[in-house]
């Protein structure tokens, strides 16, 4: 580890230490006794009470009179102190939470123990078995402590920004300086700054003020609840903003991919991984065609029904009066309503809606000769696919798109649902999140890059990080040593 | 700005253009699962179709029609008269054509035009009926309920593990384009109350030129067909297998059935001018029966009874191939070997088979147990 000497002028370590730190709004330097005495310290780290009253009161109350560090160890009373004269230990501990305190002419300082573990909720949105169980409060101060926790990182920048008119909404853009795309960087800032809006209440109106396209359906900045789920993504080189007040991160840029990610898949190991983003992909694409390929089979191309198939799927649809069109829409709708109305109601009151939607409306419509059993199934197993998608948003967007896919099986069969994909896919091949393409790696190709999107590989490939924002710091590990094992013997 | 916009409402316009395509909702159409040809005379063919039988409550779940006409789907345009659903032909499964009709006009061009429907698929299973078809497909079988899917079951698994060469509507026209080739396709007999497989028809181009046992479908699909397993009961005279066995032999012939793992068949036309050929099928086998008491232990035995099989299959298989040849049809597709073996060969498919009747054959069949069986 390097080892740099402090300074003995407290200016000269106020400057070596804010230069180390370039841009950290959360940094505080506090000095007393017409600048002989300094006090350095992460805001959003520490317990602010303890520190007035451990701290500072006993150093105001000194007057100036005490000249070295042994005499204020002596009055401060605070279980863990340390002198130091290492800068790179100072920076370590103040990123911990710590205080450093430095008296003007001494080429030492004072490290007093202040930190305060930061509290995060249990996560609702994004559950993980094996991962963090924490989630973002709707604290900002809060919510950096709890990246800054798990990320001590000197690169880790915190630029602090108010958007809003009236409610001046205080943002913290997080980004690592050597591995964020400074053009990326800039970007955010810009929109941010140049954005004329009278309040921002949450973070999901933010990324709708200051997303590529405001016309697509597709969301391109990602929302999560999970410290850890920043921490992986700022370490790709993503950017994140956090709002005061708001339990939601905001991610740019971003992938489609991004949205099949949990932060679960690198908790896993990657063979397990492997298999269910696969599953979870196959249902998300399931998903927006199975109540579709329905409509055509059994509309136009009654030909590829196998014939084990046809007597049940006849059978089932004997009675229903409408075309298979309708009665998918119908379905499709109902579904909708019954999410709609769980979604809106009390916890319990939804358990009602439940048995509500399965047991009534689903048996008893096939009794009543509404909808064939299969297509119930069908549309069920839809539902049930959209729901694995990670993202609630991107959930909400793999429902929509079924319904027009549905009309253009109704109206053109098959045709209909390939002009659709045919549509859908120039329509993602357009979408950009901050100015990158959001099919990226498939589109551009970037082959090397697919450990990044679809696949998940073993952690030793992921020494190199991605070039998706063309990181200064390329590598996160050496990938010659990631190749190394060490047996036990050696 | 302007231009991209007309491009665009034209664009979109264009979709319309396209109209509405003609909708087949499944159940209010009539699936053909079958269908059948008989020669009525004058020149007509009487159609059958089978239909896949919708109503739940109805006894039967199919439904059977015919009517006479000049051409094939002119007695489907009459059969639709009388229906209440539109006759569609998207889930046909089975085509099955009258010896008779076979014998006189042909199939070709019967085949041909289910072949250009494309609702119609090429995994379709042809076959020859014996007798009237109609009266096979009309007929309440007591075991089967859908005598379409019925046949169409039988058929497919006869073929993908039985000793049935495969006989879908695409091989069948390849078979017929294909010079120096013939097509071969399974004959369906009605047997009192049930419908089974009885023979195997050989073609010369599309016309019914004799036809052999099932039994030896196994040699024709050797060479057809030769990656799938199958089975073959073997009958060879006690008297050459007296070495092997345990106690003096009860019958003169003994059987022994095994099951192949796979044959390699090879056919080498040794001299081109007098039109001699060398077939040779390597086949791996395991030994399933044997009707006579043997000592498998030990390890000669095995030998002994795989060279005698041998040496009774390939008399077997040359008395099949001379049968081929006495009545000018080529299932094994020895035209195509001579055709690629020989520089200039131009010949036309009649010309081959004038040629065939001169052709000579050594024929070999070598077997080799892999195993006795597996216990466990």
């Amino acid at each position: 580890m390097e080892h740099t000497h402090l300074p003995a002028s407290l200016d000269a370590a106020v400057k070596q230490v804010k230069q180390a730190l370039p841009i950290s709004a959360d940094l505080v330097v506090r000095t007393l006794h017409k600048r002989r005495m300094g006090v350095l310290f992460v805001n959003t780290l520490l317990d602010t009470e303890l520190l007035q009253r451990a701290v500072l009161a006993p150093l105001q109350r000194l007057g100036g009179h005490a000249q070295t560090l042994q005499a204020l160890m002596e009055i401060i009373p605070i279980a863990s102190l340390k002198v130091t004269d290492n800068l790179q230990q100072t920076l370590e501990f103040l990123l911990r939470g710590w205080v450093y305190l430095h008296l003007d002419g001494i080429a030492q300082g004072l490290l007093i123990q202040t930190d305060q573990s930061p509290q995060g909720v249990i996560p609702e949105r994004e559950y993980a078995v094996i991962g963090q169980q924490t989630a973002f409060t709707e604290s900002l101060e809060n919510n950096v402590a709890l990246i800054r926790k798990l990320l001590p990182d000197t690169r880790l920048c915190n630029e602090s920004l108010t958007v809003g008119r009236r409610s001046k909404t205080r943002v913290s853009m997080l980004y690592i300086s050597d591995i964020a795309d400074e053009q990326n960087v800039i970007t955010l800032r810009q929109r941010m700054e140049d954005l004329e809006v009278d309040s921002v209440i949450a973070s999901s109106i933010l990324t709708q003020l200051i997303d590529d396209n405001s016309w697509t359906v597709f969301t391109q900045m990602l929302l999560t609840e999970r410290p850890d789920r920043v921490t992986y993504d700022l370490l790709e080189g993503k950017i994140a903003l956090l709002l005061d007040g708001n339990s939601l991160a905001i991610l740019a840029p971003c992938t489609l991919w991004d949205y099949m990610k949990t932060s679960e898949d690198y908790n896993t190991r990657w063979n397990l991984t492997m298999l269910i983003r696969a599953m979870r992909i196959v249902a998300m694409f399931g998903s927006t065609l199975m109540t579709a390929l329905y409509v055509a089979a059994l509309t136009y191309h009654y030909q590829v029904i196998p014939i084990n198939l046809l007597d049940s799927l006849i059978e089932s649809r004997l009675r229903v009066p409408f075309p298979p069109l309708y009665e998918a829409l119908l379905l499709e709708v109902i579904i909708e309503l019954l999410r709609e109305a769980g979604a809106r109601l009390p916890t319990k009151v939804g358990q009602t809606m439940g048995i509500v939607g399965g047991i009534v409306i689903g048996e008893a419509a096939v009794q009543a000769g509404f909808t064939s059993n299969i297509l119930i199934m069908l549309v069920a197993l839809g539902a049930l696919s959209s729901f694995t998608s990670p993202n609630y948003m991107f959930g909400i967007v793999i429902r929509l798109l079924r319904f027009p896919m549905i009309l253009l099986a109704g109206w053109l069969g098959g045709l209909g649902i390939l002009l659709g994909i045919a549509f859908l896919m120039l329509h993602l091949l357009r979408i950009t999140s901050l100015g990158h393409p959001f099919l990226w790696p498939m589109y551009p190709l970037r082959l090397r890059n697919w450990k990044e999107g679809l696949l998940r590989l073993r952690l030793p490939s992921y020494a190199k990080r991605s070039d998706f924002t063309r990181p200064e710091d390329a590598e996160r590990y050496s990938p010659a040593q990631a190749k190394q094992i060490h047996d036990i013997d050696e | 700005m302007r231009a991209r916009r007309v491009l665009l409402i034209s664009l979109a316009l264009s979709l319309f253009t396209t109209g509405c395509m003609r909708t087949n909702i499944l159940e209010q159409t009539g699936l053909i699962l079958m269908v059948g040809y008989d020669d009525a005379g004058e020149n007509k063919i009487r159609g059958t179709s089978l239909l896949y039988q919708v109503d739940p409550r109805a006894k039967e779940h199919t439904q059977v029609i015919s009517s006479v006409s000049a051409s094939s789907k002119g007695s489907r345009e009459i059969n639709n008269l009388g229906m209440a659903k539109k006759l569609v032909s998207g889930q046909l499964r089975v085509a099955l054509y009258s010896d008779e009709l076979v014998r006189k006009n042909g199939l070709f061009g019967l085949v041909d035009t289910l072949s250009r429907d494309a609702n119609v698929g090429r995994m379709v299973y042809i076959a020859v009926c014996r007798g009237q078809a109609q009266d096979l497909m009309a007929y309440r079988y007591p075991e089967t309920s859908n005598l379409g899917s019925f046949l169409y079951q039988d058929l497919k698994q006869n073929t993908l593990s039985g000793n049935l060469p495969s006989a879908t509507l695409h091989e069948f026209i390849r078979d017929y384009y294909e010079v120096g080739r013939d097509p071969v396709l399974p004959i369906l007999e009605k047997e009192k109350n049930k419908v089974s497989i009885t023979g195997i028809a050989l073609f010369q181009n599309d016309r019914l030129a004799g036809e052999t046992s099932t039994r030896n479908g196994y040699y024709i699909k050797s060479f057809r067909d030769p990656h799938k397993p199958m089975y073959l009961e073997v009958r060879v005279k006690s008297q050459a297998l007296k070495p092997v066995l345990k106690q003096a032999p009860s019958k003169s012939e003994t059987a022994m059935m095994f099951s192949t793992l796979k044959q390699k068949p090879q056919i080498k036309l040794l001299d081109p001018q007098n039109l001699r050929f060398q077939i040779t099928l390597q086949i791996s086998a395991e030994l399933l029966e044997v009707s006579e008491p043997v000592d498998l232990s030990k390890p000669e035995t095995e030998k002994q009874l795989a060279d005698a099989i041998g040496h009774q299959m390939s008399l077997e298989l040359h008395e099949l191939l001379t049968q081929f040849i006495s009545l000018k049809t080529d299932p094994i597709g020895l035209g195509e070997i001579y055709r690629s073996s020989v520089r200039g060969s131009h010949f036309t498919r009649d010309e081959w088979h004038e040629m065939l009747s001169k052709a000579q054959l050594d024929t070999r069949v070598e077997v080799m147990f892999v195993r006795t069986g597996i216990v466990d």
